[in-house]
């Protein structure tokens, strides 16, 4: 054997072994890395845990039946509960129409492309728009009347419709319409091309196959987006403290004048913080308990309830 | 009889194209009517927001640059604070959204990754004032005994600040992020996976160096939006920053407590001060350029999210 040939074997012994050592370290550099996935994973289920846990044993305590019935805010958040889900129903009312109409001209109708990414852009500007701006909004143009701009002969004014659950209603309207629009043209997305076809096939028109097949198919992911889009209303807060405001009292826990200011129980959460009594620590708990307990239960039965009516509308089990 | 059917079928079909056309001009008005809500909201704040330049003339300069005007405070502080949530904010939240969102597309057994991804869309229901109370109970108190134990003064810090804002801000996001990386990163063809694989390359070799630069501009997207949710937080942010009128950095080095002082940003100080405005005058027409400010910084926000998604290879 020559020099140079031993020599070779040399550097090439040298190399594997440095190709090895690379190997042993890569291995050892993706144990680290996975055992660090796995914490990461555990640590936020272990936090969302803890989180609902607490929430729950803190509240627990406070819960009976006068706190749920009763009207009187030193007692009880009848008042709060009932305008939450009056002011609820009144936002769904006015963003269903907007949103879901938006929502199918965006997956259904649309041809104008300009007009489509105007659209876009705006849907994604208000979705993530801060709460607290479309609160000093609603103030502005739905609960004070004063003069906001003029140009030349014409004059601005608020509507005037003061801290009033109307006002509460359109500002959360505002604030989700974004929401609804995304969530339901989504489903009206996830709906197959071949029905559409179908259905034009058979000479209906666009708007027959939109309301009697694509609509219809979609229902599932609709009644989805609408819970979800509800859970996000359910906790809104810096919104509402510009346009509802405050004052759950025994007098309007069951009215529904429109006028009447309307406290949700996300604001009284806020309110007992900020403007503590006796046992309104208490009180705050119990708010607590009861506000991520719905929003939990929304959240949680939107995703049940979809897939459960996916499978009972497309006739198949999951 | 068939002459009598004709023309009844003619209407039907007249009637059915009467209809057509007015869900055609109906949709298309609920689309208008969203565009246009977004229009009056920059139009609306924007007419407020310039009075402060126009009616009262305060010079931009001054307005953005000044410490003695605002309750003397100057929105240097609000403004340097909330760039300085978000950077903190995101310091905390990206590596561990990012790794979840790896996590779940690529180490999870399917059934523990659609748990965790559950988990994670539940987080995003949880509304904000929980969230600013969860700090107030447990957020404050932890930092306070931490910091006050290490340097051994029980008064060094209240826990209160923005290093307690951040920690909040950033699992408010971390739902935002994770989901919006978890698409890009199954958007990924299997091709690039297993070609890494094939190559000798290690799990983790390929979510570094393949996986993850090919995400890379879905996962910035999520970076972007996470961004633009904590510049406009309110209510959780409120009840846990202090709402003191220190320039984070700048003062707080002076009292050697970086990361823990208080101090107040954009959010926080438009929440607490717009109630006592009720009169008008040039407190409240700045309180407008802020929430314009607001207004504008999440606009162009979503316009580079929008540019950086475009650029995408896989969607």
């Amino acid at each position: 054997m020559s020099a140079s040939s031993i020599a070779t074997i040399k550097t090439i012994e040298a190399r594997a072994k440095i190709a090895a050592n690379r190997r042993a370290r890569a291995r050892i550099y993706d144990r680290i890395a996975t055992g660090t996935l796995w914490g990461l994973a555990g640590i936020i289920t272990i936090v969302f845990l803890y989180i609902v846990t607490y929430i729950i044993s803190k509240g627990l305590p406070f819960i009976s039946r006068d706190f749920f019935t009763s009207g009187n805010p030193a007692v009880g958040i009848a008042a709060q509960l009932f305008n939450t889900f009056y002011l609820l129903i009144l936002s769904l009312l006015i963003m269903i129409p907007v949103g879901l109409g938006a929502a199918i001209y965006t997956s259904e109708y649309a041809r104008n492309q300009r007009f489509l990414r105007v659209l876009r852009f705006a849907v994604e500007t208000l979705t993530s728009a801060p709460s607290l701006l479309i609160g000093l909004f609603g103030f502005l143009f739905f609960v004070a009347n004063i003069k906001i701009f003029s140009v030349g002969p014409i004059t601005v004014h608020g509507m005037g419709l003061q801290f009033s659950r109307i006002s509460g209603a359109l500002a959360l309207a505002v604030l989700n319409v974004p929401w609804l629009l995304r969530t339901s043209e989504d489903a009206l997305r996830a709906v197959p091309g071949s029905l559409r076809e179908a259905s034009l096939a058979a000479g209906a028109t666009k708007w027959q196959t939109t309301f009697r097949v694509v609509i219809p198919a979609a229902i599932p992911g609709l009644v989805t987006s609408i819970l979800i889009t509800s859970g996000r209303v359910i906790g809104e807060t810096a919104a509402l403290i510009f346009t509802a405001g405050a004052g759950g009292s025994v007098k309007d826990a069951f009215n529904f004048g429109l006028d009447r200011p309307g406290e949700t129980l996300a604001y009284h959460a806020y309110s007992l913080y900020s403007e503590p009594s006796t046992n309104s620590e208490g009180l705050r708990a119990g708010t607590s308990l009861v506000l991520i307990v719905l929003v939990l239960v929304i959240n949680i039965g939107a995703r049940v309830l979809g897939s459960f009516l996916n499978n009972r509308f497309a006739g198949r089990r999951a | 009889m068939a002459s009598v059917s004709l023309p009844k079928q003619r209407t039907a079909r007249t009637s059915s194209k009467v209809w057509d056309l007015a869900g055609n001009i109906g949709v298309l008005i609920m689309g208008s009517i969203v565009v246009l809500i977004v229009a009056t909201i920059f139009i609306f704040v924007g007419s407020q927001a310039f009075q402060t330049f126009t009616v009262d003339h305060i010079s931009p300069g001054t307005f953005f640059f000044s410490k003695d005007w605002l309750y003397s405070q100057g929105t240097l502080v609000l403004t340097v604070g909330s760039i300085s949530l978000v950077v903190l904010g995101l310091l905390i939240a990206v590596p561990f959204s990012v790794g979840i969102a790896f996590f779940i597309t690529e180490l999870a057994p399917p059934w523990l990754g659609r748990i965790l991804r559950s988990i994670v869309e539940l987080f995003l229901g949880i509304p904000s004032i929980i969230f600013g109370l969860l700090g107030v109970a447990i957020v404050i108190p932890l930092i306070k005994n931490i910091i006050n134990s290490i340097t051994g003064d029980k008064y060094f810090t209240t826990g209160d600040g923005i290093f307690a804002a951040a920690f909040i801000v950033a699992f408010m996001v971390l739902p935002t992020i994770t989901t919006i990386s978890v698409d890009a990163i199954a958007a990924i063809p299997r091709e690039l996976r297993e070609g890494s694989l094939a190559l000798g390359a290690t799990r983790w070799q390929t979510i570094l160096k393949t996986l993850l630069p090919a995400s890379l501009s879905g996962i910035m997207t999520g970076v972007i939006l996470g961004a633009a949710r904590i510049i406009g937080e309110t209510i959780a942010v409120a009840l846990v920053i202090g709402g003191s009128p220190q320039i984070f950095g700048v003062d707080h080095l002076k009292s050697g407590q970086l990361f823990i002082g208080t101090t107040s940003v954009m959010t926080t100080q438009i929440f607490h001060d717009f109630p006592n405005q009720a009169k008008g005058g040039p407190i409240l027409d700045s309180l407008w350029t802020l929430s314009f400010l607001l207004l504008s910084i999440s606009a162009l926000l979503v316009f580079i999210s929008r540019a950086v998604t475009a650029r995408s290879v896989y969607k």
